[in-house]
């Protein structure tokens, strides 16, 4: 069997099973929806953005970054908009998730990319007008610091009763 | 505009913003939210904090 539809079964028969355990608990209240929504429209029209706005400086200026470079860092830019945004409305999470859990997640996945960028990636930043494997594994890091640093000022604001 | 009539009533059942989210099945923050006026409810949220908060929805709701 061709590795790549093994890993893509592999991918969907952890989602099902992620979808079965989480299927007991509640899920976002329709004020969450609603901020998730406003975030990906925001997330969705930045990316569009991005991508036209480096597409007129190549038209005007030269190449910089190569096409797909250029859509992976949109897209993790987006995704990053996407993310602050449901934080700030405190919809990023569903109504039961462990939040300190979630801290010590992404903090872990932070600490695995920063050291993987810092001690195991040796190579340069870009590949020609393409990121380098380690230059993604820098914009992942990115994400993740962004979310982890939001994530924790929301805890600590609403751990102090936020605004009640 | 701040829904004072939903915090008092609230106060008077001796709930926390979190105790009656908690009851109807919705985040702290959304209740907060409605308290302060940044979110309208739908009318089922609306409902639902009415029936554990033991009024009616004209006197929680209602502007007058």
């Amino acid at each position: 069997m061709d590795p790549w539809i093994l890993i893509i079964l592999l991918v969907i028969a952890f989602a099902v099973v992620l979808a079965a355990a989480g299927r007991d608990k509640a899920d976002y209240d329709e004020r969450q929806w609603q901020v998730q929504l406003r975030a990906y429209r925001a997330a969705f029209w930045v990316f569009l953005a991005f991508v036209l706005g480096f597409g007129l400086i190549e038209l005007f200026v030269g190449e910089i970054l190569e096409t797909l470079s250029v859509a992976l860092a949109g897209m993790i830019l987006s995704l990053t908009l996407h993310a602050l945004i449901c934080i700030c409305g405190d919809a990023y999470l569903k109504l039961k998730a462990s939040r300190p859990r979630f801290l010590a997640l992404t903090t872990l996945i932070l600490l695995l990319y920063l050291c993987n960028v810092l001690f195991f990636q040796d190579g340069p930043w870009l590949h020609g007008d393409q990121f380098s494997g380690r230059s993604i594994y820098l914009l992942a890091a990115g994400h993740f610091l962004v979310v982890d640093v939001a994530y924790f000022a929301r805890y600590l604001y609403d751990r102090r009763g936020g605004c009640e | 505009m701040k829904n004072l009539k939903l915090k008092a009533a609230r106060a008077a059942k001796d709930l926390s913003q979190q105790a009656l989210a908690d009851a109807v099945g919705v985040s702290r923050q959304t209740i907060n939210a409605i308290e302060k006026g940044e979110y309208n409810p739908t009318i089922k949220l609306c409902r639902a904090i009415c029936k554990v908060l033991g009024c009616t929805l004209d006197e929680l709701f209602w502007e007058e």
